[in-house]
C-alpha cells in the first residue's frame, strides 16, 4: 500500500470528491495562488500549506476560487451557497482566523438547520490549520476545537494521521451538516499507508490506537503521537496504556471512552489546548458522571496552561504537552491511585 | 540548506544551475531544491567561484547541511577540505 | 514642499537604512534556521514607514501589520530589542512571548504588528478616540496592505473614523500582492484610494519609493488631523523586494521582476540621488550613515544571539493578566 503524507491524503480526498460530484468546490485565499498575477502561473501555491495544489489545473476557476482577504464575506457566501445547491469546502487557512468571521460560523452555519425547523441544511466544510509546536506565535497556533465543539449545530473533526485524514475528509464532504475540519499544521508531512481507493471514516467513532490494561490515554490530533511515545516508554516500566484517538470531538464517541475506562479504571486526557472548558474537561466530566464506579484513581488532565501560546521555542516546548509530561503523569497516577 | 518556512525539516536537490569553476555574482541562481511544499532556488550568498558541489540531484539533506563552497579561484584543495571540516564540526 | 533640515534628512536616511539592513540581515539569518517562526520582511517599504513616522511623536500611535518590523523601528523601538524579540529571547521587546508578528511597544506608541489582517485598524481608531475624548493633541496612523483593504474590520473602521471625525490617518501600502494573489484580482472597483475616499474622507496617492512625497503627504494629512478636521487616507504604491514570508519562492512573480524593482524602485537609491543632486547631503555623510546603520544591525544581531532564551514554566504563564 502506498505511503502518503497527511497533506497528500487530504488533497486526494478533495480531488476524489470533486471528481465524483460537480457541486463540490473550494473557496479560500490562495487556494490556487497567483491569481491575477502577470506570470499566469495559477496553481502556483495550492493553499498556504499546499493542500489544494493541482486542483485548479484539473477543475478550473469556477470550482477552485481564490478569494480576497474577506473572510466574513466568503465564509458567509460559502454557507449561502451550501444552502442553495453547492457543496463548498472553505479554506480558512489558520483556525485563529475564525475570529474574523465567527458570526457566520456560529450564528449562521451552526443554527440555520435548527432555526428553520429542519427545512434548511448547510453542507459546508471549513478547513483550518491549527495547533502549536512550530513557533508560529499566539495568533497562529490555537486549536479552536474546545470552542467549536461546544457549539450545537457544528461538527468538529481532528484527524491525527494521513489515513484518518483522507477518510474523515471524504465523510466531511458527504456530510449534510456544517463540518469544521481541523488539520494540525505539525502533521502535514507525517506519512503512513493510505489506500488509493476512496473510503470513509464515520464521525463519532474513536480509534483504539493501542490496547492496554492499566490506564486509558484519551487524546486527539498531534497529541496522539505524544501519547504513543509515552506509552512505549511506560511499557518498559511495565505499565500498559490504552490509547484512544478521538478523531472527532463533535460528535464524540462516548461509548469507546467509557468502555476503555471501565476496563482500565484510570483516565489521563492529553490535550494541547488550555484547560478550561476544554475537550479534556469534557471527557473528565463524562467519565466522572458515567464511569465513576470503575475508577481506581483520580482523573488526570495533561493540558497546556491557561495562557496564549508563547513564541520563544523553549517556552512553547513547555506549553505543548510532551511524552515526558504524559509519562510522569501516568507514573504518578499509578503510584498514588491504586 | 536554508530553512524556508516553519515546517521545513529537509530538502531534496532538484537541479544544479552552476558548474564547478563557474564565477558567480551574489544572488545568482545556484541550485534548485524541492521540499514537501515548494520548489525554490538557492542563490549565491556571495560573489566568487563555485569551488565545490557537495550534493547531487536526488539527495535529501536536512536544514543547515553544507551544499557547496564558494571562494576565490586560487584556494587550494586542502584549504577547501579544512573549511568543509570546520563548517561541519560547527553544526 | 516641506523643508527638511540636513539633520532631519540625515535622521530619515539613517532610519530607512537601518530598516533595510535589519530586513536584509534577517533574510540571511532566517535561512540558516536560527530564527524561530514566520517572518514577513518589509525591504522596499522603508520610505513609507519613515516618511509617515517622522511626522509623529512618541505620544502619537500607529498600528501595523504582519509585515511590521519597519513600522516598529520607524516609530522608535530599539533595534536590539526588536531583533531579540524576533529571535525569541528574554531581552526582546516582548520578552520572547510575541515574536515577529506580535511586536508591541505601546509606550512608544506602537500598537503592535498583527497576525490578523486588518485587526490593527480598530485599535488605531481607539487611540484616536482617546485623543479626542481626552482633548489631547495626539493622532493615530493605521497602516495596512492592499489586501487588508478588502477586510471587514477595515471598512467598519473607515466609516467609524468619519462618523466621529477621529484624528486618524489611514495609510495603505499597495505592493501589488495579497500574499500570493495579485491586488488587482481582489480589488473589485480597481481603485483603492477612490473606494476609501468614498467613505467620506480626502486622500492622496503617492509613490512609495519617494520619501519626500510621502513625508510631504503625511505632514499635510497630520496637520489636518491635529487641526480637528477628521481622517484622511494615503495610498502608497511600493515594491516588495522579498517574499510574502521568508521561504516563499514567489513563483507567482515574473522572472526578473524583483531585480527590476530593486534597480528602479529603491527608495534609498532615490533618496541618495536627490539629496546629492540638490546638494542637501554629501556622499561622505551618506556613507557614514550607511556604516552606522550596518553597525547598529550587527550590534542588534549580536545582542539577540547573546541574549538568553526564556525557558522557565513561570515565564510561560506570566503576564496573561494584570491580576487574576
Amino acid at each position: 500500500m502506498p505511503l502518503k503524507t497527511y497533506r497528500e491524503a487530504i488533497t486526494t480526498a478533495l480531488r476524489e470528491a470533486m471528481r465524483a460530484d460537480a457541486r463540490v468546490c473550494i473557496l479560500g485565499e490562495d487556494v490556487s495562488g497567483g491569481a491575477g498575477c502577470a506570470t499566469g502561473r495559477q496553481d502556483a501555491v495550492g493553499g498556504a500549506f499546499g493542500v489544494t495544489k493541482g486542483l485548479l489545473t484539473e477543475f478550473g476557476p469556477l470550482r477552485v476560487i481564490d478569494m480576497p482577504i474577506s473572510e466574513t464575506a466568503f465564509v458567509g457566501a460559502a454557507i449561502g451557497a451550501s444552502l442553495t445547491g453547492l457543496r463548498p469546502v472553505v479554506d480558512l487557512m489558520f483556525a485563529d482566523f475564525a475570529g474574523v468571521c465567527f458570526d457566520q460560523i456560529f450564528n449562521q452555519a451552526a443554527k440555520i438547520r435548527y432555526m428553520s425547523g429542519g427545512k434548511a441544511a448547510a453542507p459546508i466544510v471549513i478547513r483550518m490549520a491549527m495547533g502549536g509546536g512550530l513557533t508560529a506565535g499566539a495568533q497562529h497556533s490555537q486549536t479552536l476545537y474546545p470552542q467549536l465543539t461546544g457549539i450545537p449545530g457544528l461538527k468538529c473533526v481532528v484527524p491525527s494521521n494521513a489515513y484518518d485524514a483522507k477518510g474523515l475528509m471524504a465523510s466531511a464532504i458527504a456530510d449534510e451538516d456544517p463540518v469544521i475540519f481541523l488539520e494540525h499544521k505539525a502533521l502535514y508531512s507525517t506519512q503512513c499507508q493510505v489506500p488509493d481507493e476512496p473510503y470513509r471514516i464515520p464521525f463519532g467513532k474513536a480509534s483504539v490506537v493501542r490496547p492496554g490494561t492499566d490506564v486509558s490515554l484519551v487524546t486527539l490530533g498531534a497529541m496522539v503521537q505524544v501519547a504513543e511515545a509515552a506509552a512505549t516508554s511506560l511499557a518498559l516500566r511495565g505499565i500498559s496504556c490504552e490509547i484512544i484517538d478521538l478523531r472527532t470531538t463533535s460528535p464524540l464517541d462516548e461509548t469507546t471512552i467509557l468502555q476503555s475506562v471501565r476496563h482500565t479504571g484510570r483516565l489521563v486526557v492529553i490535550d494541547e489546548a488550555p484547560p478550561r472548558c476544554s475537550i479534556a474537561s469534557e471527557i473528565a466530566a463524562l467519565v466522572a458522571e458515567r464511569a465513576f464506579a470503575s475508577l481506581r484513581a483520580p482523573l488526570v488532565k495533561v493540558t497546556a496552561p491557561h495562557s496564549p501560546v508563547p513564541f520563544a521555542p523553549q517556552l512553547e516546548k513547555l506549553y505543548v504537552p510532551d511524552a515526558n509530561r504524559v509519562s510522569a503523569a501516568v507514573e504518578h497516577l499509578m503510584n498514588e491511585g491504586g | 540548506m536554508p530553512k524556508w518556512g516553519i515546517e521545513m525539516q529537509d530538502g531534496t536537490i532538484a537541479e544544479w544551475h552552476a558548474r564547478i569553476g563557474q564565477r558567480v555574482a551574489k544572488g545568482d541562481p545556484l541550485l534548485e531544491v524541492e521540499t514537501s511544499k515548494v520548489v525554490n532556488v538557492i542563490e549565491a550568498p556571495a560573489a566568487g567561484v563555485l569551488l565545490r558541489m557537495l550534493v547531487v540531484k536526488g539527495e535529501v539533506l536536512p536544514v543547515g547541511a553544507l551544499l557547496g563552497v564558494i571562494g576565490e579561484a586560487q584556494t587550494t584543495a586542502p584549504e577547501i577540505d579544512r573549511f568543509i571540516e570546520d563548517c561541519r564540526a560547527r553544526r | 514642499m516641506t523643508q527638511l533640515t540636513p539633520e532631519k534628512l540625515r535622521q530619515a536616511y539613517f532610519r530607512m537604512r537601518l530598516i533595510r539592513e535589519f530586513e536584509e540581515r534577517l533574510h540571511t539569518e532566517i535561512a540558516t534556521g536560527c530564527v524561530p517562526g514566520f517572518s514577513h520582511l518589509s525591504a522596499g517599504g522603508e520610505a513609507v514607514a519613515v516618511g509617515v513616522c517622522d511626522n509623529l511623536s512618541a505620544t502619537d500611535q500607529i498600528s501595523s501589520t504582519h509585515r511590521g518590523h519597519g513600522h516598529c523601528l520607524a516609530k522608535g523601538s530599539d533595534a536590539r530589542e526588536v531583533m531579540a524579540e524576533i529571535f525569541g529571547r528574554r531581552a526582546g521587546l516582548c520578552h520572547g512571548k510575541g515574536g515577529s508578528m506580535h511586536l508591541y511597544d505601546v509606550e512608544r506608541g506602537f500598537l503592535g504588528a498583527n497576525g490578523i489582517i486588518g485587526a490593527g485598524f480598530p485599535l488605531a481608531a481607539g487611540a484616536a478616540l482617546s485623543h479626542k475624548v481626552l482633548k489631547r493633541d495626539g493622532v493615530a496612523v493605521a497602516f495596512a496592505g492592499d489586501g487588508a483593504s478588502n477586510q471587514g474590520a477595515v471598512f467598519e473602521t473607515l466609516n467609524l473614523a468619519v462618523v466621529f471625525k477621529l484624528p486618524i490617518l489611514f495609510v495603505f501600502e499597495n505592493n501589488g500582492f495579497s500574499q500570493f494573489t495579485s491586488t488587482e484580482y481582489g480589488l473589485g472597483c480597481g481603485d483603492l484610494l477612490a473606494r476609501t475616499q468614498a467613505f467620506g474622507m480626502p486622500g492622496t496617492r503617492v509613490d512609495g519609493a519617494d520619501f519626500f512625497a510621502i513625508h510631504d503627504a503625511a505632514a499635510t494629512a497630520i496637520r489636518r488631523l491635529r487641526g480637528g478636521n477628521g481622517p484622511s487616507v494615503i495610498e502608497a504604491t511600493l515594491p516588495r523586494f522579498l517574499g510574502h514570508y521568508e521561504g516563499d519562492p514567489q513563483a507567482y512573480r515574473i522572472r526578473g521582476e524583483i531585480a527590476a524593482e530593486r534597480a528602479q524602485r529603491d527608495c534609498l537609491q532615490h533618496f541618495r540621488e536627490r539629496v546629492l543632486r540638490e546638494d542637501l547631503l554629501s556622499e561622505s555623510a551618506l556613507a557614514e550613515l550607511d556604516s552606522q546603520a550596518l553597525n547598529a544591525i550587527e550590534q542588534a544581531v549580536l545582542f539577540a544571539k547573546q541574549s538568553s532564551s526564556p525557558d522557565l514554566e513561570s515565564e510561560v504563564v506570566s503576564d496573561v493578566y494584570v491580576s487574576y
